[in-house]
């Protein structure tokens, strides 16, 4: 039996001042299992990266429930959530934030050291193809090479869930495509649920599950066949 | 719009403003009110010596008859040891025929241009039940002539005292006060030039409050019963070499001393005082106005480079650099120099209450301040033109990159080869150091502004702990723990009452020509204890070799076994140092009086120091109280305790901005990797450790490092002053000085540092999301 990863019930989250508000976030229900690779789609304002934002316990919501793992994270302490996020999540970025001044190793052992049972950093670097770089500096890599030592990062401390926030936007088609293969590879191998936010309806196809947003609703979750999320074709 | 920016640059960071502007308000006060008041004393000091032309240097006498002086020819009578003032008593023209012979001997050696006795005498001034120590003067015809501040001079029956003396005793003009039993109507203040500070027995005791110089007619003067003393003062060409000029004086066998004014704690150290405190507040106001004028040009630039990608925009829409830059050039200029010019207004109008703190001390004329147009440029213009000067090339070179470029996120494009070096050094280190230590390197710029200001307030906290002690360590050490009422200094030695007293001889010596003073006791004396550094006594050795004082041991590191060569009177002798005595009188070295007796006369009596339990009155000499010494001691003690609290708060005050502003500054061009540490999932305690932690380490090194440093300019202030003025300023580091210093300074971190723990604690998680720029 598949268990849940992440459920939210009845999340509200809204911007603003009293006179003028914004909602972000409008009634969001949503669940998504573990070790399942979920791509958020939506268009610019529909409240997609809100919806990272508070499902991943970055960002407070003003109503509703989120559980992770049994874990209700809405009602959690900045400390607890801290120390949660510490244990069970991992994050990756559109501009990949490495640091500057440590090399490729060293960047994913920043991530390592967080919990007591990491991966072993150098066969993480190995498993996105980046063996040959570890005493590399990030200003010497490639846009892609800088993301999968993002990717590293996050996941050499074996996140149960893995959050990715427009993780292609800033590369190229055909690095993004290889960004993209390694997560789901990745995906496979140590069966870490995904949560990827995108708008790029491309990327939609690599997911098992695609929830549609606009305007701060789900409008839609559609599940791919097994065979369908494969391979990638890029019209977008 | 780009002032708009910069507007809200400025009041965004109004905690930040608000410190800088003080430590530049205080910058431009310093260097203000240094330059105005030393400068206004020094005009009027130097037009007051010019008038009243003060000696070059003084020669002090033998005041016995001496072998040199039975070679003079002349027709008179006198034998060799006879005491002049008796010799006076016997026949006052033979009393000055050989006085002008010692006169017409110096003056044909041709070393200057002019000779004048300088007379005097030593007795009390009473009024009510006040008795206080007094220098009676008569004017002198060319050389230190008086001048009389308010008043008129004395006539018969008058006197002139010093204008503070009577200021701090509530006497005025016209009050009477008796000098010698005689009563005199008190008919002006005088300052005479050799006298600028009222130093007369011991060159520690110069508080105004109880002792003061008089002068009164020349008859006035003759009446006094008081015994005479003179001293010849000299006036040279300036190509006179000092060493020549010592050399060719000492020759003569009737000069016990020769002194240069410059080295004349009583008219020459108001030279290096005035030299000092301008150097000093100059040097002070400088590094305040660089830390604050660089932070002022890091905020700036951080705030800009923050606005990287809006600039590239505004860039690309046309707007054109200068548009962009000459705002925060305007908001910078005018920021600093309101700030500056505040601190300079503030320094011209405390000004006068420096002038007079000066004068709380020093026998000078008060001037007028002396105002001049350089104070504002130096003051203001200078800072505020470097400073936009100086972010203008930053910020232009920022602004430099084509729009698309500024647009795009800022990646290091090479590694420094700092970063290199420091990787190498840091290698066995954990990642988290590595970390904490790149990060310093990456912005070497503000921590060296970090080093300086933190660098500057604990050595300005060291030297006021070091000042501290000072008078336990000189004068309360030295007279608390003597059990004698009074010093007699005998008139002609061995001819003072001596009876049961304890009888000492005090001679200038140089050991391993390092001028000192030599102070022959008997072992068993009551009245003088040489307590060794375990609470001992050291009278019983003094048979057996030479004691000398820690501070003498402090100064030439001389220690036991030792053995040292001595000279004196033409002899030398070498000896062996047997004890430490804990005592800081200064370069004081204690000797078998005995020994000495027979190597100065070949007899075993000679003595010219008494030591009475009692206390005495009249005894062949100049008497000098313990307790009147320990009384002037507390006196100038609470003077300088008020000084010393008020620079120890003040370094205080500065490190904590200086710490305050550059962790806040740290903290905030760290925003992206504190989100990203904290959604990483990194805590609050953590990302201090990371962030701030590199300065812990930093505040440590900086902290430890200062020590040998401090204790090493300490020694090299302290053999100046000796060097200078035999005048011995024992700057001590404690251990309990740098416990507290690390106490406090602790403190003063951790609150420095409170502000940007909160800031970090604040940090919103979503930055890291946001475009990355490095």
């Amino acid at each position: 039996m598949i268990s849940v990863a992440i459920e939210l019930k009845k999340v509200r989250k809204t911007y603003g001042t009293e006179a003028v508000q914004t909602v972000a976030l409008d009634d969001v229900d949503l669940t998504i299992d573990n070790g399942k690779f979920v791509v958020v789609l939506g268009p610019s304002g529909s409240g997609k990266s809100t919806l990272l934002n508070v499902m991943s316990g970055l960002d407070h919501l003003d109503e509703g429930k989120i559980t992770i793992d049994d874990y209700a994270i809405d009602s959690m302490s900045d400390k607890a959530l801290t120390q949660f996020r510490r244990e069970h999540l991992g994050f990756i970025f559109q501009q990949y934030n490495l640091l500057q001044t440590l090399t490729v190793k060293e960047n994913v052992e920043i991530g390592a050291r967080l919990v007591e049972d990491a991966l072993d950093s150098e066969k993480v670097l190995d498993d996105v193809g980046l063996s040959d770089h570890l005493n590399k500096y990030p200003f010497q890599l490639s846009g892609g090479e800088q993301q999968r030592v993002s990717i590293a990062r996050a996941l050499v401390k074996r996140p149960k869930i893995l959050f990715c926030d427009e993780p292609t936007g800033a590369v190229d088609e055909e690095t993004a495509k290889s960004v993209l293969e390694i997560l789901q590879n990745l995906n496979k191998k140590y069966e870490t649920t995904i949560v990827l936010i995108t708008h790029n309806a491309s990327i939609a196809k690599l997911a098992h599950s695609i929830v549609k947003m606009n305007s701060g609703k789900i409008v839609g979750v559609e599940t791919n066949k097994p065979q369908e999320a494969r391979k990638i074709s890029w019209n977008d | 719009m780009f002032k708009r920016h910069v507007v809200r640059t400025f009041a965004r960071q109004w905690i930040s403003v608000i410190l800088l502007s003080f430590l530049l308000i205080i910058s431009g006060f310093i260097y203000t009110i240094m330059a105005v008041s030393v400068r206004t004393l020094k005009d009027e000091s130097e037009a007051y010596f010019e008038t009243t032309n003060q000696e070059d240097f003084s020669v002090h006498l033998m005041r016995y008859v001496t072998d040199d002086d039975q070679a003079f020819d002349v027709a008179c009578d006198f034998e060799v040891g006879m005491l002049l003032s008796t010799l006076k008593e016997n026949d006052e023209t033979c009393h000055q025929v050989l006085l002008d012979a010692r006169l017409a001997a110096l003056s044909e050696a041709e070393f200057s241009r002019d000779l004048e006795y300088r007379v005097h005498k030593d007795g009390y001034l009473d009024y009510g039940n006040t008795r206080h120590r007094t220098r009676v003067f008569r004017d002198n015809e060319r050389i230190n002539t008086s001048r009389i501040e308010t008043g008129s001079y004395p006539e018969s029956g008058e006197v002139a005292i010093g204008r503070l003396y009577a200021e701090l005793n509530d006497l005025t003009l016209d009050d009477d006060i008796e000098l010698d039993g005689q009563v005199y109507r008190i008919s002006g203040y005088v300052l005479l030039p050799d006298y600028n500070l009222p130093i007369f027995e011991h060159m520690y005791m110069f508080d105004s409050a109880y002792q003061t110089i008089a002068l009164v007619s020349h008859e006035d003067f003759d009446a006094l019963s008081w015994q005479e003393n003179r001293v010849l003062s000299g006036i040279v060409d300036e190509t006179m070499d000092e060493d020549v000029l010592e050399e060719t004086v000492m020759r003569f066998g009737f000069v016990e001393r020769f002194v240069l004014t410059e080295h004349n704690l009583r008219s020459g150290a108001i030279y290096a005082e005035l030299d000092g405190g301008q150097a000093t507040g100059l040097f002070l106001s400088i590094m305040l106005a660089v830390i604050g004028l660089v932070i002022v040009g890091i905020m700036v630039s951080k705030t800009m480079s923050e606005e990287r990608r809006t600039l590239g925009v505004f860039k690309a829409l046309g707007v054109t650099r200068h548009e962009m830059v000459v705002p925060y050039l305007i908001g910078i200029a005018l920021f600093s120099m309101i700030s500056l010019f505040v601190g300079y207004v503030l320094g011209l109008l405390a000004a006068p209450w420096m002038q007079d703190l000066y004068l709380r001390f020093y026998l000078l004329p008060r001037g007028t301040i002396n105002i001049q147009w350089v104070d504002l440029a130096v003051a203001v213009f200078v800072p505020t033109v470097i400073v936009v000067c100086l972010t203008a090339f930053n910020l232009y070179r920022m602004v430099k990159p084509p729009a698309v470029e500024l647009i795009e996120p800022q990646v290091m494009k090479q590694k420094p080869r700092r970063i290199k070096w420091l990787k190498k050094l840091l290698k066995p280190f954990d990642l988290l150091q590595v970390l904490q230590g790149s990060m310093l390197i990456r912005q070497w710029g503000k921590v060296l502004i970090y080093v300086i200001g933190i660098f500057l307030a604990l050595y300005m906290v060291f030297l006021s702990l070091g000042m501290r002690n000072l008078f336990q360590h000189t004068m309360q050490g030295y007279y608390g723990m003597h059990t004698y009422e009074s010093v007699v200094y005998c008139e002609v030695p061995t001819q003072c009452d001596a009876a049961e007293h304890d009888k000492g001889i005090e001679i200038q010596v140089l050991v391993q020509g390092e001028r000192s003073t030599l102070l022959a006791l008997d072992p068993d004396n009551n009245t003088h204890p040489l307590p060794d550094l375990n609470n001992g006594d050291l009278r019983g050795k003094l048979s057996e070799g030479l004691i000398i004082s820690r501070s003498f041991k402090d100064l030439t590191g001389l220690d036991v076994g030792d053995r040292v060569d001595i000279m004196a009177y033409g002899y030398t002798f070498t000896e062996t140092i047997v004890g430490i005595t804990d005592l800081y009188p200064g370069a004081y070295i204690f000797y078998d009086r005995e020994a000495v007796s027979l190597m100065i006369t070949q007899e075993v009596d000679y003595f010219n120091r008494l030591y009475t339990e009692e206390r005495m009155e009249t005894s062949g000499g100049m008497i000098v109280h313990r307790e009147t010494m320990l009384e002037q001691v507390e006196s100038i003690e609470g003077i300088y305790q008020t000084m010393i609290y008020l620079m120890v708060g003040g370094s205080f005050a500065m490190a904590v901005i200086v710490i305050y502003l550059l962790m806040l500054l740290t903290v905030e061009s760290k925003y992206y990797e504190m989100s990203l540490f904290k959604v990483l999932g990194y805590t609050n305690k953590e990302i201090s450790k990371v962030l701030l932690g590199g300065y812990f380490k930093l505040n440590v090194v900086i902290f430890i490092s200062s020590i040998p440093l401090a204790i090493y300019s300490f020694g090299v202030l302290t053999r100046t002053m000796l060097d200078w003025f035999g005048f011995f300023f024992p700057l001590r580091m404690e251990h309990w000085d740098i416990v507290l210093a690390f106490v406090v300074f602790g403190l003063v971190a951790y609150v420095g540092s409170l502000h940007a723990r909160h800031k970090i604690k604040k940090r919103s998680l979503q930055e890291a999301l946001k475009i990355y720029q490095v």
